[in-house]
């Protein structure tokens, strides 16, 4: 058993430099693996739209509008109606989106029309 | 306070009556063969879903943050001018840990459906479905969780409408 690990190490410092190259590639393999692990299991890669999948998606972004408001100083009427309208701004623009409603994968939209198709299957 | 909790979990409790169309744990033989056989054109469809809900997802992430912002300054600045609202303040609060779960529940979703799409349905159908129907129902969570936060910011809203008066009170005084 002695002699194998003289052999192993007499290699390992014999090529040093492959040797920790080799380590450097293992080690950042690891960790590219583990944050490509966290990206999609946290559900981080699926808002990320800067993938190539997305092109056409990036223009239907909202551009961000300022949305200040001072949070001290004197309150008149003028400056609630301002208010409302940066609120009202932001509720016309939620109005606009999809509120993931379930007809978009019902089973009709899926084409998975049983009452049609029952009748086709085989027996 | 409570009975708004109570109602949204008797609405949760009925998203799997409404889930699926069928029932996947008993599914005949002809429901098995339309999903056997169209399964893979169903997958093509929500895979072009996978591509659409993320722009939604985003733009009202950041509305709901801009519009949480917007609270959180009035309702400061409410205090600070000692109108006494106290409804804004829960109402703001409730906003930031309502975004929180739709984030949280958007992920769910995202995360079903994906593995949905790269399922093998072929394989077996049934397992598709099923899959399905728990996609339907996490999605329904998250449609839930949108309306709330509308609810919310209508009382926000309604709020505002009061104190607005108020202000107005004052300045005629």
């Amino acid at each position: 058993m002695k002699p194998q690990i003289e052999l192993i190490r007499s290699y390992l410092v014999r090529h040093q430099f492959l040797v920790a190259m080799a380590l450097v590639v293992g080690i950042t393999a690891i960790l590219t693996t583990l944050s490509m692990v966290l990206y999609i299991q946290s559900g981080a890669s699926g808002l990320d739209l800067s993938r190539p999948g997305f092109v056409g998606s990036r223009n239907d972004l909202q551009k961000d509008a300022s949305t200040e408001f001072e949070s001290t100083g004197e309150l008149s009427e003028a400056d609630i109606k301002t208010f409302q309208k940066l609120y009202q701004d932001q509720r016309t623009i939620l109005n606009s989106l999809s509120d993931f409603d379930d007809d978009a994968i019902s089973d009709e939209s899926l084409g998975l029309n049983f009452d049609n198709q029952a009748t086709d299957a085989p027996q | 306070m409570r009975i708004y909790g109570i109602l949204f979990l008797l609405l949760l409790s009925l998203i799997p009556i409404k889930a699926g169309a069928i029932d996947p744990e008993n599914m005949t033989a002809q429901e098995y063969t339309v999903v056997e056989r169209n399964c893979k054109s169903a997958q093509q469809i929500l895979q072009r879903i996978q591509y659409v809900d993320p722009v939604a997802r985003v733009n009202r992430g950041t509305a709901y943050h801009n519009i949480s912002k917007l609270m959180s300054s009035m309702t400061s600045r409410t205090a600070f001018n000692t109108y006494i609202l106290p409804q804004m303040s829960v109402e703001t609060e409730a906003i930031q840990d309502l975004r929180t779960q739709f984030a949280k529940d958007y992920t769910d979703y995202e995360i079903a459906l994906r593995d949905l799409i790269n399922y093998n349905c072929a394989n077996n159908p049934q397992e598709f479905y099923v899959r399905l129907v728990d996609v339907r129902a996490k999605r329904s969570i998250v449609t839930l969780r949108v309306k709330e936060i509308d609810r919310r910011l209508d009382v926000f809203s309604a709020n505002i409408t009061q104190l607005n008066q108020l202000v107005r009170a004052k300045a005629q005084q």
